[in-house]
């Protein structure tokens, strides 16, 4: 005899309606109607009735819109519906009351009305991950079956992913602006950038470093969480009401640890995400979170608090890399990820070499003059190296930048190519230099001298598969000489994969000379193609199952 | 010494450098300076320019440290930017900023005047920030003193000025000197600056290094060697291929290769 059918699940109100889910008891799991057992939902963080209290908190709020909703085709008389997990994290909302977890009860008989009807009902969720399982029972036949109920993991993006918002925050004081940078960036994005006022943010121009944009996503919705950072604009203030500002329905912001415990590793220049990897057969359809960190000790890292937050993002397990030579510290400074459809899974790594640098250097006449590098370090307007000589010629820092890479920037890629199971065919070393910086009274660290262009912001077409890298113009040629005379970026010219037009900006002046470059300066949300959230949510979907 | 007292403080330096000073007593070995005063007749000199400091807002580096743009400089204003970094009433932030570019342009004797005022260490190597480029009567007058302050970042900052000097190969024994400091972190330096500007007259001295209790000084001191005179560099790394700290057992490694 048949196995009964009991119940039909539908998930319901379906991006687009293309993951109807399905869930039968007695037909074949592999038929197409067959579905998943796995609900996807995204965490109810946001504050869709702008009540200034989250929605979870409300147990109903207003115009809220982050659930899951399941339709229940029940064939049965008497259906008792448990809920097992964490109780405290999941809500079963029927109509406009909670049946069951926070607010509710752990089991629930579905009305009578409703016997061999179909009702609906919505799943809330406060977390990600694995959250909790509903058990459907028929209490005649004493037959059940179970759904796994996850929450949506805030994945970081990663540099594959198309750019959808770009910041950068215009900024003129008394002698220094970024007015060339910006208008740049204006001509090229038109309305993909958006501007961050300086008045209002007391001139923090380093955009990258307070916010960091993470999404959720479920068939049903989806969120933005921007992460804040605790930097607070090196306690300044600053940026740090930039993400508040941004706040809206189904986005919202929040912060792990405590400013009084920040240091230069809680900017999120020093967080980032590679491209989607498969490491030692685990798949990362989103990439792996990545940060600067000695793996040991407190203070020389990212807080801990925020280091637990990344480590619950399993979909982008996290590693790290010793950034504390570093005067800034942060990751971006010496890698970065650019599309590339000839590469072996689409991207390249690029990271900075020594060796590419002083041949860069070396490669024009020593008594070839730089512009801006010879002006005057004592204002900070300039390095006082007029000349490509003032480098070439410099023995104490060629042996400096020799040790860097041997002590640091192999060290980097070896840690790279372990974590993402890199090839050599997918890293691509680019020139760079660096000098010793001495800041406030002490040996502050590496701090790059010839302007950083691996620290650059890629903007990335709809394909994924190339588009722009806006990166900083080293200025390693004659005031007035064109671009394509600039030995460095020759190089980086031969070195981009061909999908990837390079743009050589000025951000000399605001960024370079304060220790950031333009990937510091700016910062982006990226919009995920439909089949990059699918990866995303099978892997969920696994992981629950 | 208090920054209060140190105002009201003649001070007494001595010193060839000196002599150039504008209010030293020409000619003789001793000269009698004061910051503040110094400041007060640059300020009755350049009013327009004083208040343009004293009003200069700083922009943040992305460590948090602060710099200015477009503000008036120059050896006739480092009086003012040096008081206002030693005396000054704002927070410490501005003033190692204020010293930085105060020293910046600011004559050997100055800078040693402010040097010996100057009671907070990160004022001291603030001070030191422009060392590097100064001409060479820093050396005698801001970097020697440096090398025998009681914090080791001030000693370890004066060893990175001095090996980073065009001049640094002249210098050497101040560096030698240094390699027995009881900071790691200086002798460490000063490993480094002798393999970049020493001769094999001080490849015994770096060889002693590689006995080093700490694995930083080790390891600059088997590339002080390398670069000196690579030949001799494998024989002194076989000695260090069973190093406890895996970073100078690469490089031995790396040499042996």
């Amino acid at each position: 005899m048949r196995i009964p059918i009991l119940l039909i699940l539908a998930l319901g109100a379906c991006r687009g309606d293309q993951t109807q889910i399905v869930w039968t008891s007695d037909t074949d799991p592999s038929a197409e109607d067959a579905g998943s057992q796995v609900v996807l939902v995204v965490p109810n963080h946001d504050d869709d009735d702008r009540n200034g209290v989250p929605d979870w908190q409300q147990r109903g709020a207003e115009n809220d819109d982050d659930f899951a909703t399941l339709t229940l085709r029940n064939r049965a008389r008497d259906t008792l519906v448990t809920l097992e997990g964490d109780q405290d994290l999941v809500r079963v909302w029927y109509e406009d009351e909670i049946v069951l977890g926070e607010g509710g009860a752990e089991s629930w008989l579905l009305p009578e009305r409703h016997r061999r009807d179909t009702i609906e009902v919505r799943v809330e969720v406060n977390g990600w991950g694995p959250l909790g399982l509903l058990r459907l029972q028929d209490m005649k036949r004493e037959w059940s079956t179970e759904v796994a109920i996850v929450g949506s993991e805030p994945t970081l993006a990663h540099h594959l992913l198309p750019s959808e918002r770009i910041w950068v925050m215009p900024a003129r004081l008394p002698g220094r602006n970024n007015d060339a940078m910006v208008a740049d960036l204006k001509d090229g994005l038109g309305s993909m950038l958006h501007e961050v006022d300086a008045l209002t943010f007391d001139f923090d121009v380093w955009v990258q470093d307070e916010p960091e944009f993470t999404r959720a996503w479920s068939p049903d919705s989806e969120q933005t969480l921007i992460i804040n950072s605790i930097r607070n604009g090196q306690g300044q203030g600053g940026l740090m009401t930039f993400p508040p500002s941004l706040v809206e329905p189904d986005v919202h912001e929040d912060t792990w640890g405590q400013p009084r415990d920040a240091t230069t590793f809680d900017a999120f220049g020093n967080l980032e995400a590679s491209p989607p990897v498969e490491v030692d057969g685990v798949n990362y359809p989103m990439g792996r979170i990545y940060y600067g960190w000695d793996g040991v000790n407190e203070g020389v890292g990212p807080v801990r608090e925020i280091r637990d937050h990344l480590d619950s993002i399993q979909s982008q397990r996290p590693f790290w890399v010793d950034t504390d030579w570093l005067c800034v510290a942060h990751i971006d400074e010496v890698v970065s990820f650019v599309p590339d459809p000839t590469a072996p899974r689409g991207f390249r790594f690029l990271v900075s070499d020594i060796e590419l640098g002083y041949q860069a250097i070396t490669s024009v006449p020593a008594e070839t003059a730089l512009t801006n590098h010879g002006l005057s370090s004592v204002t900070g307007a300039g390095h006082g190296r007029p000349t490509a000589g003032s480098y070439a010629n410099d023995t104490a820092l060629r042996a400096y930048n020799q040790d860097l890479q041997r002590d640091h920037l192999e060290p980097i890629i070896e840690t790279f190519r372990r974590e993402l199971a890199l090839v050599d065919e997918e890293i691509v070393r680019v020139p760079a230099y660096f000098e010793e910086f001495v800041d406030r009274g002490f040996v502050c660290g590496a701090a790059a001298v010839i302007p950083g262009m691996v620290n650059l912001l890629m903007e990335t077409d709809e394909n994924g598969q190339g588009g722009r890298a806006w990166i900083a113009d080293p200025f390693f040629r004659p005031p007035g000489a064109e671009q394509s005379a600039d030995p460095f970026i020759q190089m980086w010219d031969d070195l981009l994969p061909a999908t990837v037009t390079p743009v050589y900006i000025d951000n000399w002046d605001l960024y370079h000379m304060g220790l950031g470059e333009v990937h510091c300066g700016t910062n982006q949300e990226r919009t995920p193609a439909l089949a990059v959230i699918d990866d995303l949510n099978d892997w969920l979907l696994e992981v629950a199952q | 010494m208090t920054p209060r007292t140190s105002l009201l403080a003649l001070l007494l330096l001595t010193g060839p450098a000196l002599a150039e000073e504008p209010g030293a007593a020409t000619g003789s070995s001793q000269a009698l300076l004061s910051i503040p005063e110094l400041a007060q007749q640059a300020r009755a000199d350049h009013p327009s320019a004083a208040q343009q400091i004293d009003q200069a807002v700083p922009f943040t580096r992305r460590t948090g440290s602060l710099r200015w743009a477009d503000v008036p400089t120059g050896p006739e204003l480092s009086a003012i930017w040096l008081d206002l970094a030693l005396f000054g009433p704002e927070e410490r932030a501005v003033r190692l900023a204020r010293a930085e570019l105060g020293a910046g342009e600011a004559s050997a004797a100055l800078i040693a005047a402010a040097f010996q005022v100057a009671d907070d260490p990160r004022l001291r190597g603030s001070l030191l920030q422009h060392t590097r480029t100064a001409d060479g009567s820093i050396v005698t007058a801001v970097l020697q003193p440096a090398l025998r302050d009681p914090d080791p970042e001030v000693r370890r900052l004066a060893v990175h000025a001095i090996t980073h000097r065009t001049d640094g190969p002249q210098h050497v024994g101040l560096l030698q000197r240094s390699l027995a400091d009881g900071s790691p972190n200086v002798r460490a330096a000063a490993a480094f600056g002798i393999g970049v500007h020493g001769s094999p007259a001080q490849l015994r001295s770096l060889e002693t290094l590689l006995q080093d209790p700490d694995a930083k000084v080790r390891l600059n001191a088997l590339r002080g060697i390398e670069r000196i005179e690579p030949s001799q560099a494998q024989t002194k790394a076989s000695v260090l291929l069973h190093d406890p700290d895996p970073k100078v057992r690469r490089d031995a490694e790396r040499i042996m290769r």
